[in-house]
């Protein structure tokens, strides 16, 4: 079934304009894929998104190893599911009310903010609202808890033997990460990667209302091309240049990924 | 062992589910609104007759002066279908909701689109009563008239998107455009994420037609803009955020946001620049084959009579500047003030028109190339 869309995506690709539903299609072309693919200024912004999407996703490995670790092995079980359930709670409410909590506290004047002004630590006034740095702060705040459910679902699985094991036979921390968690963990950082990585490259929303007047990333590009440029065609064709790239870019960190998985596993 | 494994399957479910949960939250419900909207067809006999109008939401006519009052004048029944966009109305009055929309609240600059789709029908204004009282330079605009010459819309409300600045902040009288490039409000200013507004804003400070303006030397300026402006806000929850969390101090705010805030007690001013000022103004049309259009006649009549615009101008929460002159007139000097249009309303508005497809999309691109740019 999932098929359908992406067909039609394809199909109205090649929309000349605007596609009215009383009317249709006026036309058919190739000039809005030709665009899609040679614009210098879709190029730049989904090399910025790709770059912000990987980021954000680098932030969440980082944040979500250890949490969803901690939550694996360190609390005691009885608390485990409410800890889990903690950790995925803001993700049943809605994406918008989340992006305006989470900038209502990083305001100037905010609750974040106003202990670090009467601290002296920062001038008053200061913020990092409007700046590519909120868009990536309010990405990986909405996107972590998908990261550590999927770090968790295989942290869980590990024997803590195994890891007694690796100490026992001289491997420092680091060591037993690499060789035996990392391994053990792969498919949940894999599943991590794409759920996370996928949207926030595609990301327009946060762009939108926590970002500044350097945030637009192609998802923004799009969200134009249908609301204010009305040209559904060139819009359809973005979303299917970008479709392609992120395919052909999470193929070959899938590759490699896979590559790093044989040497360290092996 | 086994209840682990039950454990991670389930938390695998989960993730699925929220996964699902997050991307439907994400899309819009507009297909949902667009059944709902549908779902009525014609009244049982003895039924009160049912008007259905399409506007946006708390946008004057939802309000206790607007739909109940109107039932209760004529006995009948009003369904308001909110707007989410604008293509999303246009195509659900070219599929089903052509017959069930009766009235519909347009912009000018989207009414030819909706007039080449053959969604629209002529009014008669001779059977209005309040027509001839409303603002001339409002009703005659060519967007509101067919190929012959007839009218499709009434206009009923406007307002201005014009300067603004936080006088706690800034301390200097503001009059001209110019103070947006000023080095001195760098990381300050906020402009509405709209092109046609940005634009012609731009045109205006350059002193180029705001119409017509060249794009080579709009783009020159807006680019020089750029390192000045702190965030594009693109909702009123967007700017009030913006503004009383102190981020910003000037850029350009329709006049019912700076209406609300000064109301709130905040120092905000609101002022029409010396080179003049970007104005809208909506219109009520008829939907084509209604079949209420007597009723739908006495709703335009009552949105733009005495007792419904005075309330939209004078009325709880936002205000709205009327277009019916007498109203205007006979507002207090207290009401025009928080309309910003004391001692008198600026004549130097330039109202946003439509633009042909070459046009728009020169100034869409101009636009998404402006803030794509470093």
């Amino acid at each position: 079934m999932s098929i359908v869309p992406l067909c039609m995506l394809v199909f109205f690709s090649f929309a000349d304009g605007n596609v009215s539903t009383l009317n249709g299609i006026a036309g058919y072309t190739v000039n809005n894929i030709i665009e899609a693919f040679t614009s210098f200024m879709v190029g730049k912004l989904m090399l910025k998104s790709f770059g912000i999407a990987v980021l954000v996703t680098l932030l969440c490995i980082l944040i979500g190893y250890p949490a969803a670790w901690a939550i694996a092995k360190i609390v005691p079980e009885k608390y485990r599911s409410a800890l889990v359930m903690i950790s995925i709670i803001p993700a049943f409410t809605s994406q918008l009310l989340l992006i305006y909590s989470f900038m209502t506290l990083m305001q100037a004047n905010g609750l974040l903010m106003t202990p670090l002004v009467k601290l002296g630590i920062v001038p008053a006034g200061t913020s990092i609202m409007y700046t590519n740095s909120m868009v990536i702060v309010v990405l990986v705040y909405e996107y972590l808890p998908y990261m550590i459910l999927s770090l968790y679902s295989c942290l869980e699985k590990i024997d803590v033997n195994v890891i007694a094991a690796s100490h026992t036979l001289g491997a420092n921390r680091f060591q037993t990460f690499i060789h035996v968690v990392l391994p053990q963990s792969f498919s949940g950082l894999m599943t991590g990667i794409l759920i996370v990585m996928i949207p926030a490259a595609g990301s327009f929303v946060e762009p939108n209302i926590a970002g500044g007047p350097y945030s637009m990333m192609i998802g923004n590009l799009i969200d134009s091309q249908f609301t204010t440029s009305m040209n559904m065609g060139y819009g359809a064709a973005l979303s299917l240049v970008f479709l392609i790239v992120m395919a052909v870019t999470l193929a070959v960190i899938r590759t490699v990924m896979s590559a790093a998985e044989r040497r360290i596993g092996g | 062992m086994k209840r682990k494994k039950t454990i991670s399957s389930l938390l695998m479910v989960m993730l699925l589910v929220c996964a699902m949960v997050f991307t439907s939250a994400c899309g819009n419900s507009s297909s949902e609104q667009a059944n709902s909207g549908s779902k009525e067809k014609g009244e049982a006999p003895g039924e009160k007759e049912k008007l259905v109008v399409a506007n946006w939401q708390s946008y004057a006519t939802d309000a206790e002066y607007g739909e109940p009052a109107f039932e209760e004048l004529y006995g009948c029944e009003v369904e308001h279908y909110f707007i989410s966009s604008i293509p999303e109305l246009m195509s659900v009055l070219e599929n089903g909701g052509t017959g069930n929309i009766d009235v519909v609240c347009i912009n000018p600059l989207y009414l030819q689109q909706y007039q080449n789709a053959g969604v629209l029908q002529t009014i008669d204004v001779s059977k209005l009563q309040n027509y001839e009282n409303l603002r001339e330079d409002f009703r005659t605009i060519d967007e509101v008239k067919d190929a012959d010459g007839n009218i499709i819309g009434v206009p009923w409300v406007w307002g201005t998107t014009s300067l603004f600045y936080n006088a706690d902040v800034i301390e200097e009288e503001i009059t001209s455009w110019s103070a947006f490039w000023d080095p001195k409000y760098a990381g300050m200013v906020t402009l509405e994420n709209e092109y046609d507004t940005a634009i012609r804003t731009a045109a205006m400070y350059i002193g180029e037609d705001p119409g017509n303006p060249d794009m080579e030397k709009v783009e020159g300026a807006l680019g020089d803009l750029k390192s000045n402006i702190k965030t594009f806000w693109t909702s009123h929850d967007d700017f009030i955020k913006a503004f009383t969390s102190g981020e910003v101090a000037i850029g350009n705010v329709w006049g019912s946001i700076a209406t609300e805030l000064q109301s709130e007690g905040m120092n905000i001013k609101y002022v029409y620049p010396e080179e003049g000022t970007v104005g809208w103004c909506d219109y009520w049309c008829i939907v084509k084959d209604t079949k209420h259009e007597d009723l739908a006649m006495k709703w335009i009549d009552y949105c733009t009579g005495e007792q419904f615009q005075n309330s939209m101008a004078t009325g709880e929460g936002q205000v709205y500047c009327p277009v019916n002159t007498t109203v205007t007139e006979n507002l207090t000097d207290e009401a025009k003030q928080s309309l910003w249009i004391y001692p008198e309303a600026p004549s130097n508005i330039h109202l946003a028109h439509p633009l042909d497809d070459e046009t728009l999309k020169t100034w869409t691109s101009a636009w998404d190339k402006i803030k794509a740019g470093s």
